[in-house]
């Protein structure tokens, strides 16, 4: 085929305008991989000269037991999570959605607000909700006759990484909540319309209509969870500090500790590359799966 | 005229911050990075004092200060990017804590020969000498207050309860006794801010050991002693048995900084553990009724002694890259002027300051506190490399969670400690 003056010159303006995009890209998103890559091949305490030390700080991780805990730790943070955020996220998706709710745009700001909060705010006003001695959680709880379930819920390590759960689920749900809005929106009516003329119940059309048809939707939600509950810091970071005794350590807080203030970079970045390996295969094998049974309407 | 370029890299130590306003969650919130004279130390109550000090000295030498000001927890890797960055560096305040990793990094001038400093050390307190000192050279000069420790209590539930304030452990339990009808807690502390638990263990070590608390620390590094040695475990059983006791309110691992602070001036605990930089704190604002007083941390045996832990002030260091050492030098002998020690001191409250010639504060707090400062050992998390210091922080507050044993805690310390050993530490004295 035959490529014409114009059409070149619509490429050549076309990857003009991309251009400062792209190197904007690749100066603060590829180039620190890369970077990151090489600095985890170092034994550097950040100041002195680097010394390449090849896999060595991928092969003290593995047997590291404090970064196996803590990778453990996010295994777990990842999949509730995933699951809470998104399972929520649809339910209030369909209830916000319906056209018989009332003052609909109050109750979406309402949920989406978390998100827009920022998240040391967040973590804060939840240390406060949490504290054991004076927290709403267990005034709550004492007030309707439930003083048995008030705790430490920060400090006692049987349900402190499960508390961390719950309060990133309360910040993340209304973002998925968007996005699941936004996919229910984009769907056909006429497929629900000639459903429910056929008798199916309001269960049925969701099983077998509308969650197929939002397949794709839902694989970006469990992607963009699945990576936050893998690289989450600032949660963890502000409530617990990977704490008590490690029993909320997230591979982030790890790699903080190990990287700052311990002075080892090089081990530090290790760490954040065994995550992303991590994630990237997760990744791929959700992106296949949903990919495979999409549906196109 | 040429203006020469004098760039400061200020860092908002610990010590400094809880210094100088106890307003330390607003400084660890605002990290500022940049050539702005925004400092977080203008938010504090020396701000006004640190500002026409930098005004001062651009106005005697013809220079321009450029302040980077970081919160002490990001300053590593805040420093780490701004060394990446090519950024000016000439001066650096160190929080203590941090010295012995600058100066063990090679990223500090030596302070002798061309850049001796014994003009300055004679009048500064002798100790915030020996404290800068490591391996034979000293690497900074001690700017700022010297602080200490003590044991806060509210006067009004005193004298409500009609008790006077502990003198040994087992006053802790009678104060609980009555205080407990009351519903207030003995003890607050920040317990979710792991690093403040090692002051606890600092003072009671230093109990313990008959102020040889430094000393048996240096001896442990070196290998001549191990931390699960009996000394080390009785210290963390005692710790515990404060909790044991109920002595700490519910949930203290939970309380932050504001919360620890909040809830003794709120009168919900009696008594409050901590160091002189909170007295300003105290005096600012206080809720009606709130009369705090101040004694030594209690002995948990009546034959200790007292033992309270403190720092040697801020470290002024020279960069060893600066292309202004000359003028570096400088600017650290007017920083600690008698002048200027005298300057910030007061705008600081502080208890006493490093520069001998300049009283402290003549807060009534204060005058009690600088009479704890002859049986003030220096912080030892300043000699301790930061994995164990990191390893003492998160036993301790397990310890006192009642998750690990006096015994485990030391184990843990100890195989940190060795894991360091094998990947090439060694002591520097």
């Amino acid at each position: 085929m035959k490529v014409t003056a114009t059409k070149k010159r619509e490429w050549l303006i076309a990857y003009t305008l991309i251009l400062p995009a792209f190197l904007v890209y690749l100066i603060f998103r590829i180039y620190p991989v890369f970077y990151g890559f090489f600095l985890s091949l170092q034994d550097w305490d950040g100041f002195s000269a680097m010394r390449f030390i090849g896999f060595g700080n991928y092969r003290e991780a593995f047997n590291d037991k404090i970064f196996l805990l803590s990778l453990g730790h996010n295994v777990i943070y990842a999949i509730f999570t995933v699951i809470g955020k998104n399972i929520l996220g649809f339910i209030l998706a369909l209830f916000l959605t319906r056209k018989t709710i009332k003052l609909m745009p109050l109750w979406r700001t309402i949920f989406f607000i978390p998100v827009v909060v920022s998240t040391v705010a967040f973590g804060i006003i939840w240390s406060w909700l949490l504290n054991a001695s004076f927290g709403l959680v267990n005034e709550m709880l004492r007030a309707i006759g439930l003083s048995v379930l008030a705790r430490s819920w920060l400090s006692d390590p049987k349900v402190v990484l499960l508390t961390l759960i719950m309060v990133d689920i309360a910040k993340w749900t209304g973002y998925h909540t968007v996005i699941y809005i936004a996919g229910l929106q984009s769907l056909p009516s006429e497929l629900f319309e000639a459903a429910y003329i056929d008798g199916a119940r309001s269960f049925q059309v969701v099983r077998f209509i509308t969650l197929p048809l939002l397949l794709p939707i839902i694989g970006i939600n469990i992607l963009t969870s699945l990576i936050g509950g893998f690289s989450v810091f600032d949660l963890v970071f502000i409530l617990t500090g990977g704490g008590p005794l490690h029993a909320s350590e997230v591979i982030m807080t790890r790699m903080y500790s190990v990287a700052f203030q311990f002075h080892r970079v090089g081990y530090g970045t290790a760490m954040t590359f065994i995550m992303f390996i991590v994630v990237f295969i997760l990744s791929v094998i959700q992106l296949r799966l949903t990919q495979r049974r999409s549906y196109e309407f | 005229m040429l203006r020469k370029v004098i760039s400061v890299l200020l860092i908002s130590m610990l010590s400094l911050s809880f210094a100088l306003s106890g307003v330390y969650a607003q400084q660890r919130k605002i990290v500022e990075y940049g050539i702005v004279t925004g400092l977080d130390l203008l938010n504090t109550p020396g701000a006004k004092a640190w500002a026409k000090l930098f005004k001062d000295f651009e106005t005697r030498y013809n220079v321009k200060i450029e302040t980077h000001n970081f919160a002490s927890e990001t300053f590593v890797q805040e420093f780490m990017a701004a060394r990446m960055g090519g950024e000016q560096i000439d001066v650096l305040l160190l929080n203590g804590q941090d010295l012995r990793f600058f100066a063990t990094s090679g990223m500090l001038e030596p302070l002798k020969g061309k850049y001796n400093v014994s003009d300055i050390n004679k009048r500064l307190v002798p100790f915030t000498k020996q404290v800068y000192t490591i391996g034979g050279t000293q690497w900074a000069v001690s700017v700022g207050g010297i602080s200490s420790s003590g044991l806060y209590y509210n006067k009004t539930i005193f004298k409500k309860i009609g008790v006077t304030p502990p003198r040994v452990y087992k006053d802790y339990l009678v104060i609980r006794d009555k205080l407990r009808p009351l519903g207030i807690a003995p003890l607050t502390h920040m317990g979710q801010i792991i690093y403040m638990w090692p002051m606890w263990f600092f003072v009671t070590y230093g109990q313990l050991t008959k102020g040889k608390c430094v000393d048996l620390t240096t001896e442990t590094l070196k290998g001549e002693m191990k931390f699960t040695d009996q000394s080390y475990v009785q210290a963390f059983r005692y710790i515990q048995q404060l909790a044991k006791d109920e002595l700490f309110i519910p949930g203290v691992n939970t309380l932050n900084r504001e919360a620890a602070i909040g809830t003794f001036m709120a009168g919900k605990a009696a008594m409050f553990f901590g160091g002189s930089w909170e007295i300003p704190g105290f005096r600012n604002n206080p809720p009606a009724g709130f009369d705090p007083g101040l004694v030594h941390t209690p002995k948990f045996e009546e034959d200790f002694p007292y033992i309270e832990t403190g720092g040697a002030g801020n470290a002024a260091a020279i960069y060893k890259d600066s292309k202004n050492k000359d003028l570096a030098l400088e600017f650290i002998r007017f920083l600690s002027s008698d002048e200027n020690a005298k300057l910030l001191a007061e705008a600081e409250r502080q208890v006493m300051t490093s520069n001998k010639n300049v009283p402290g504060s003549d807060d009534p707090l204060a005058t009690i506190m600088r009479r704890h400062l002859p049986v003030t050992k220096v912080f030892l998390d300043w000699i301790w490399p930061p994995e164990v210091n990191k390893a003492f922080q998160i036993n301790l507050q397990a310890l006192v969670g009642l998750q690990t044993t006096p015994e485990d805690a030391a184990k843990y310390i100890q195989n940190v400690f060795d894991d360091l050993v094998k990947k090439g530490y060694k002591f520097i004295e």
